[in-house]
């Protein structure tokens, strides 16, 4: 495992170290270690990681994003005498992750001063391992033609109508190469393939500027896999059905305004799942280490305890970094934690948080459930979303609609917000669809709904079944001072929620 | 911190090395000291440092880009060599590309770069908690400071290389359920008041306790700057740039020349306002020039680049993003001129109505009207007959910035660098305006 050969695009031999094998890279980190020891920190450790990176995008007719890019870098994190501090850099070469070990060792005893707090860290076993994501073809060997055809040529049809003002078509791969050392022995040698893309178009008329994507909001779908995620899209193939309703959307009606039963897709389920249970329940959160910032939580830990209802006994949902293809699944943490799967709601009743080694002991848990992850390894790890998944239900989506008397369907994300508790959020979809006496009616535009967390998962009352079931991915997820994004998958079938507050003066 | 001798050296490398018809070296370099605490010691005591270089080409009519974060001569080769390999296989543009310019003439940040100090920066958190907790509030906050590096080079002879700095101190103080915020930005450390923003938080915490609930409706609102800021970066992200003039998804498409917000709004961005912070040049090589957007409520310009210029038929004004962009020009350093009103005066002219300390997680909801939604937070409070008469539960906002900028009744008399939760830097007032909605409340 040691001698594998880092990805074919990492550093050549004039890069600094000439750094070619996992073995190069640990040794590197070895340096930090030692100066962590020697300075008597009760906990080191070090990432050093190759990060490559290809984005591509056409917007209207031009290239506007081709970029290939790599970084090399690494973070050193040692607690001394209880008190934390984490240095990183870019020059892998001895003497500076010397320096860099030996910043991280005088901010932690420099950080005693600030406070007194002793840091508490829980056990795990000192893995030492080698782990890989899996993916089909290697993004990073396909042609930039091809992927640039692929892109103009769904661009072009996008662009076949003049109330089109505005496309954007764009793929994008991302893998990380990483060694993980700690001072307590552990060596967890790591590679994940990231890869997605997605189609946009903006339709105008006088007054009026809709937005239709396919097949996923905010840069389209991403997996933990290779170039077949673009292959399986068929970008092209959607291109003119977009088009189509992005011109539909201009002379929608506007969402009216009352209380109705809302059938929400997949795709806008996950945005659902990661702002209204995945952020509330990340434990530095609800202990307050995001108040300045993000905001705190409602769900204290007292809710552990006592059996918090979240949602009907319908609701299942699964953090899992284990689930093939998810974005946060990866065999380790950056904590140095196995990966692990639990219920942080289990027949409607909150069951558990998302937590680090640090923070662990706040539920009273032994053992980290693995989710402390950086955007990179110049970031420090923070306590991030889980692959987080509603848990497909019996229902035929047919039946769903067939079965709804008043209501609307909502798909695609355009606006959210939720407040600094994971309470009140409001969210607004890019297409809806009146659903009168089990039948689908008018279009909607600017579809818009609002509620408060538990009393809108205790309004579900059905869940399409795994036929219908899709793991989202979730690309720039923000967090944290400085701001770090971090990528997730929540997976979701469409699911009804009872009398939701739906439509919005402004 | 990457020195500006090897950035430079660097650059040359690329330069020298690259035999393509035209070619961009920018190097970026950042050291961010960061130090995030909550109750009585630190979370995070991080010091972070970060470089990248990119090279961009002009190649027989078509542009490739490459960029590294492994700054050695051989990987600033390779990565020329990337650049002009995706320039080679890029698809010919329909339009010409824009030139890259030769020199300029900039007027120059001037600054060095800030070195970390743990134990100033430790120090600095040990006044907030301890001025928090003589005020027995609980505490989150975070000490900053960031330098960056920014050096930009090309073929034709544009060679530029600047210093830029800012510092920021962030409080939330909390007691029981009052919350309270007070933040400060300066051009470096030294120039932050930590025991100030301490105290200010503090006492807005203490004075939000037990908060009555209002409901949902139109009000006349006192926004301060935090507010105001996090309501006005969404011009700048989605209105003040020619890239949404031209497809129309700006609130300012079609209507330059005329009205469109009140007669007392007048803003403009300028990076080289005495409290501005960010870049003098952008992303193309070119000097960020001071541009009026709206004068006395007219809309009066909007912001360029080389390639939205070409198409308006004007000059670039030196707001590109680094190229090639998406996203399009962007507004980076607006201010929104002051009035003359001083505190009370804001509050005097309020029969019933809502002060707002900070708004949280603001987001577009509609572009051509700028209809925003976001939540009130850390410090709400009602207003009666012109003055705080009691503290309020949080409430969510849906309104059209547009229409609500058309409705400004007084201005604050200071302008204050002041963030968001997406970040961006605005100098804003506070600012006083009729006829603001609320669309829905909390229990908190």
């Amino acid at each position: 495992m040691t001698t594998m050969t880092l990805p074919p695009n990492a550093p050549g031999p004039g890069a600094p170290g000439g750094a070619r094998t996992f073995d190069d890279l640990a040794a590197l980190g070895e340096r930090a270690l030692g100066v962590a020891r020697t300075a008597g920190a009760e906990w080191g450790d070090v990432r050093v990681a190759i990060v490559e990176r290809e984005e591509l995008g056409v917007r209207n007719g031009e290239i506007a994003t081709l970029e290939q890019d790599d970084t090399t870098g690494f973070g050193v994190r040692v607690m001394v005498d209880g008190a934390w501090g984490f240095a990183s850099g870019f020059d892998l070469v001895p003497e500076e992750v010397e320096r860099v070990a030996e910043l991280a060792v005088a901010l932690a005893r420099a950080g005693k001063q600030a406070g007194p707090m002793r840091h508490s860290w829980a056990d795990e076993p000192v893995w030492r391992d080698l782990w890989t994501s899996t993916w089909i073809i290697d993004p990073f060997t396909v042609p930039l033609e091809r992927k640039l055809d692929l892109l103009m040529r769904a661009d072009a049809i996008l662009r076949e109508k003049p109330e089109i003002t505005s496309t954007s078509c764009s793929m994008g791969f991302r893998r990380e190469t990483q060694v993980f050392l700690s001072t307590a022995g552990a060596r967890i040698d790591q590679i994940v393939l990231r890869s997605g893309g997605g189609i946009s178009a903006t339709a105008h008329t006088e007054g009026e500027t809709q937005v239709r994507s396919y097949p996923a909001a905010m840069g389209g779908q991403f997996l933990a896999v290779g170039y077949e995620v673009i292959d399986s899209l068929d970008l092209v193939g959607h291109a003119e059905q977009v088009r189509e309703e992005a011109i539909m959307l201009l002379s929608a009606e506007p969402c009216p305004i009352g209380e109705k039963d809302i059938i929400l897709s997949g795709d806008q389920i996950s945005l659902q799942i990661h702002e209204s249970v995945g952020h509330a329940t990340e434990l530095d959160r609800v202990q307050g280490w995001e108040a300045n910032f993000a905001g705190t939580s409602f769900v204290d830990t007292g809710k552990l305890a006592t059996g918090f209802r979240y949602g009907s006994e319908i609701v299942n949902l699964v953090a899992d970094a284990t689930v093939p293809g998810g974005l946060a699944t990866v065999g380790y943490d950056d904590d140095g934690v196995r990966s692990q799967r639990w219920h942080i709601v289990q027949d409607g009743v909150f069951t558990g948080y998302q937590t680090s080694r640090d923070t662990a002991h706040f539920e009273q848990n032994p053992r980290s459930r693995g989710c402390s992850r950086a955007e990179g390894p110049g970031h420090v790890p923070i306590v991030r979303i889980c692959n987080l998944s509603l848990l497909p239900g019996t229902w035929n989506f047919d039946d769903l609609v067939a079965d709804t008397e008043d209501g609307i369907y909502m798909e695609r994300v355009k606006s959210w917000s939720i407040d600094q508790q994971r309470l009140n959020f409001q969210f607004t979809c890019e297409w809806g669809r009146e659903i009168k006496n089990g039948k689908f009616g008018r279009l909607y535009k600017n579809p818009t709904y609002q509620g408060i967390t538990p009393a809108f998962w205790g309004a579900c009352d059905a869940i399409c079944d795994a036929n219908h079931w899709t793991l989202w991915g979730e690309i720039y997820c923000g967090k944290g001072q400085p701001m770090q994004t971090a990528e997730m998958s929540h997976g979701a079938a469409p699911s009804r929620f009872r009398k939701q507050a739906v439509g919005v003066r402004s | 911190m990457l020195s500006q001798e090897r950035a430079s050296r660097l650059s040359e490398v690329a330069l020298e090395h690259s035999g393509a018809d035209a070619t961009e070296v920018a190097v970026t370099a950042c050291v961010q000291e960061l130090n995030r605490f909550t109750g009585d010691h630190p979370v995070q005591n991080v010091v972070r440092s970060a470089a990248r270089l990119s090279v961009r080409v002009h190649e027989g009519g078509r542009q490739g880009k490459a960029s590294t974060g492994t700054l050695t001569d051989e990987a600033v080769k390779q990565t020329v060599e990337r650049a002009r390999a995706v320039a080679r296989l890029a698809p010919a543009p329909p339009e010409e590309l824009s030139p890259m310019p030769g020199p300029q003439q900039f007027r120059l940040r001037g600054e060095g770069p800030l070195e970390p100090d743990p134990d100033a920066t430790a120090r600095a958190v040990r006044t907030v908690v301890d001025a928090c907790r003589e005020k027995e509030c609980e505490v989150a906050g975070v000490h900053d400071a960031v330098s960056m590096l920014r050096l930009l080079r090309n073929s034709n002879g544009l060679a530029v290389c600047d210093y830029d700095n800012h510092a920021e101190i962030s409080v939330s103080a909390f007691q029981r359920d009052g919350a309270g915020w007070s933040g400060q930005i300066a051009g470096q450390a030294s120039g932050l008041d930590s025991r100030q923003a301490a105290g200010r938080a503090a006492e807005k915490a203490l004075a939000s306790r037990d908060p009555q609930t209002i409901g949902p409706g139109v009000y006349t609102v006192v926004l301060e700057p935090a507010a105001v800021s996090s309501l006005l970066l969404f011009a700048a992200y989605s209105g003040f740039g020619a890239q949404q003039v031209q497809d129309g998804s700006s609130f300012l498409s079609g209507k330059l020349g005329e009205p469109v917000l009140g007669s007392n709004v007048t803003i403009s961005d300028d990076v080289h306002h005495p409290l501005a912070v960010g870049p003098v040049f952008d992303g193309e090589g070119l000097p960020r020039e001071r541009v009026m957007l709206i004068e006395r409520g007219v809309s009066t310009g909007v912001v360029h680049d080389q390639s939205t210029a070409r198409k308006a038929g004007c000059a670039s004004t030196g707001h590109a993003q680094p190229q090639p962009s998406a996203e399009g020009p962007s507004a980076g350093n607006l201010v929104l001129a002051p009035g003359d009103a001083d505190a009370a005066e804001l509050l005097a002219g309020v029969d019933k109505g809502i002060l707002v300390t900070q708004f949280h997680y603001t987001n577009i909801v509609e572009p051509t009207r700028l209809t925003l939604t976001g939540m009130t937070r850390n410090g709400t409070f009602l207003i009666e007959k012109g003055e705080i008469a009691q503290p309020l539960r949080n409430l969510r906002f849906t309104q059209s910035l547009v229409e609500a900028l058309q409705r400004v009744t007084a201005l604050g008399r200071d302008g204050v660098l002041s963030s968001a939760l997406f970040g961006g830097h605005i100098v804003v007032p506070a600012v006083r305006l009729d006829g603001f909605r609320f669309s829905s409340s909390t229990d908190f």
